[in-house]
């Protein structure tokens, strides 16, 4: 299983922020928890302009693929470093 | 009940809501600004006021979103006049050149400016621990200031992070992690963290408050110069935060009637090997990620600029532009700046004096300008980026010194 973090605003229902999931890639991991979710942060097909995917730590997109122990986090961009 | 002095009001959809710890709109996720009542701080705040406040940017508290300044995390960044480079400007040919300089704050860079309003704010919301993702400046600044207001200190650092520069981290006593990658991968360990431990994560749930401190360079600026709006501003981009904050407090002062004269010019600077801001200025595109970041200015190396769109807003709105410069211009910037004003600055400050080279060159940057050139770091952080070789060592005598200097020998 994949396990799914969001933060910053994004939750995959209230309150919850992890989830874990069976799925090839990152569109496919967003699509399996659907609803809401996936309305705030896919649109058009592609991740939503104010939205940013990482898998262990690495930029991603929808079709990122994904392996059984990896993690995905999706956040609001940020930035200030 | 009275009212708010602020609001969080979202750059995107404009939507408004009461100050709390979170960074993002809930409707559209876009980022949240901090938006003041104007009518109060018109009634409230004057020059003769603001000059009365502490030789800090916390002279500028009515303009900050705190409390209750009295319990300010205040180390003394900012609050020093600019300075004259009389030298500097000669030398490119402007009539009037000024630097403000950051290299000399507590934690020795403009981060400062930022992080004393955060570990303000993280303290009167009853945090425990302050944290940031960081290239390398920010995270001595947290560490610093979260020493001085009794918190504890998380930093994630890139994996390419000069060691050099967490030695004066280390020594305030935060906990370093180098996350593996470049500083979006630290960065966006910082946000999960940051909601699941309850940190205050300074460029995170603090960022509203955060970027506020840097609007204090404008307030600097403009005091130091009479309450005058500069002509124009040469600034460094990263991820763009801090110039869209000089722009937003120019506007405020503006607004205010605290500053006299018209909206300055503000022109950024980017390293070449990393110059998504320039890029899109340049082609009139949205910001895009850039593909493979390779300059030894670390502290501007950010991929991902998340207010990139913003500082291109900025830029073009005030009739500024911007210069991406290669490592060997900043260098020499380095150099130049050095030798003519005795200001040793890191990689970060040596783009901002190569692009300011490059926009005089260009004639975007005029001699009849009043210019401010703002320094935001420490040579003394990155001495390794300037090539330097020891001399070989010499017999202590004066014939041999003056061989070595090339002096002719005097004879009696």
């Amino acid at each position: 299983m994949t396990t799914l973090r969001a933060s910053g605003g994004l939750e995959f229902a209230p309150g919850v922020r992890k989830r874990e999931v069976a799925a090839s890639t990152v569109g496919e991991a967003i699509d399996s928890i659907g609803g809401a979710f996936r309305e705030r942060v896919v649109e058009n097909g592609a991740i939503k302009r104010f939205v940013v995917v990482f898998v262990n730590g690495e930029a991603a997109a929808l079709d990122t693929r994904l392996a059984a122990d990896d993690e995905v986090t999706i956040v609001p961009a940020v930035s200030g470093g | 009940m009275t009212a708010p002095r602020f609001l969080l009001v979202c750059r995107h959809c404009h939507a408004a809501f009461p100050p709390a710890l979170t960074a993002h709109c809930e409707k559209c996720l876009g980022p949240l600004e901090v938006r003041y009542e104007l009518d109060a701080l018109r009634e409230s705040v004057t020059r003769e006021r603001l000059s009365r406040g502490p030789p800090s940017i916390w002279r500028w508290a009515p303009l900050l979103p705190v409390e209750d300044p009295d319990n300010a995390v205040d180390l003394g960044a900012g609050g020093r006049p600019l300075k004259r480079a009389k030298n500097l400007g000669a030398r490119l040919g402007l009539r009037e050149l000024w630097i403000l300089d950051d290299s000399v704050n507590p934690t020795y860079s403009f981060k400062d400016r930022a992080t004393s309003v955060a570990a303000t704010k993280a303290r009167e919301a009853g945090l425990t621990t302050l944290a940031c993702a960081s290239t390398g400046n920010l995270a001595a600044s947290v560490a610093a200031h979260a020493a001085s207001a009794g918190l504890a200190s998380v930093v994630l650092v890139p994996e390419n992070v000069e060691p050099e520069k967490l030695v004066q981290t280390a020594a305030y006593g935060a906990r370093i992690v180098r996350v593996k990658g470049a500083y979006d991968a630290a960065n966006q360990l910082a946000q999960v963290a940051g909601e699941e431990r309850g940190w205050g994560v300074v460029n995170v749930n603090l960022r509203a408050f955060y970027t506020e401190g840097s609007c204090t360079l404008a307030y600097d600026t403009a005091r130091s110069l009479g309450w005058e709006t500069p002509d124009h501003v040469v600034h460094p981009i990263a991820a763009g935060a801090s110039l869209a904050a000089l722009g937003r407090g120019f506007d405020l002062l503006r607004d205010l009637d605290l500053v006299d004269g018209p909206r300055p010019r503000i022109s950024g600077a980017q390293p070449a090997g990393v110059s998504p801001v320039v890029r899109a200025l340049d082609a009139g595109e949205p910001v895009r990620p850039w593909e493979r970041i390779d300059t030894l200015a670390h502290s501007l190396a950010i991929a991902r600029p998340a207010d990139g769109d913003e500082a291109v807003d900025r830029i073009r709105a005030s009739g500024g532009s911007a210069a991406a410069v290669t490592d060997d211009e900043i260098v020499a910037g380095i150099r130049l700046l050095a030798s003519t004003e005795g200001i040793f600055t890191e990689p970060a400050g040596g783009t901002t004096v190569a692009a300011l080279v490059r926009l005089v060159e260009r004639g975007v940057v005029r001699s009849d300008e009043r210019v401010v050139l703002n320094i935001t770091g420490n040579g003394l952080k990155a001495p390794s980026a300037v090539p330097f070789a020891l001399p070989g060592p010499i017999p202590g005598r004066l014939s041999a010194l003056d061989a070595a200097l090339g002096l002719a020998e005097v004879t009696a």
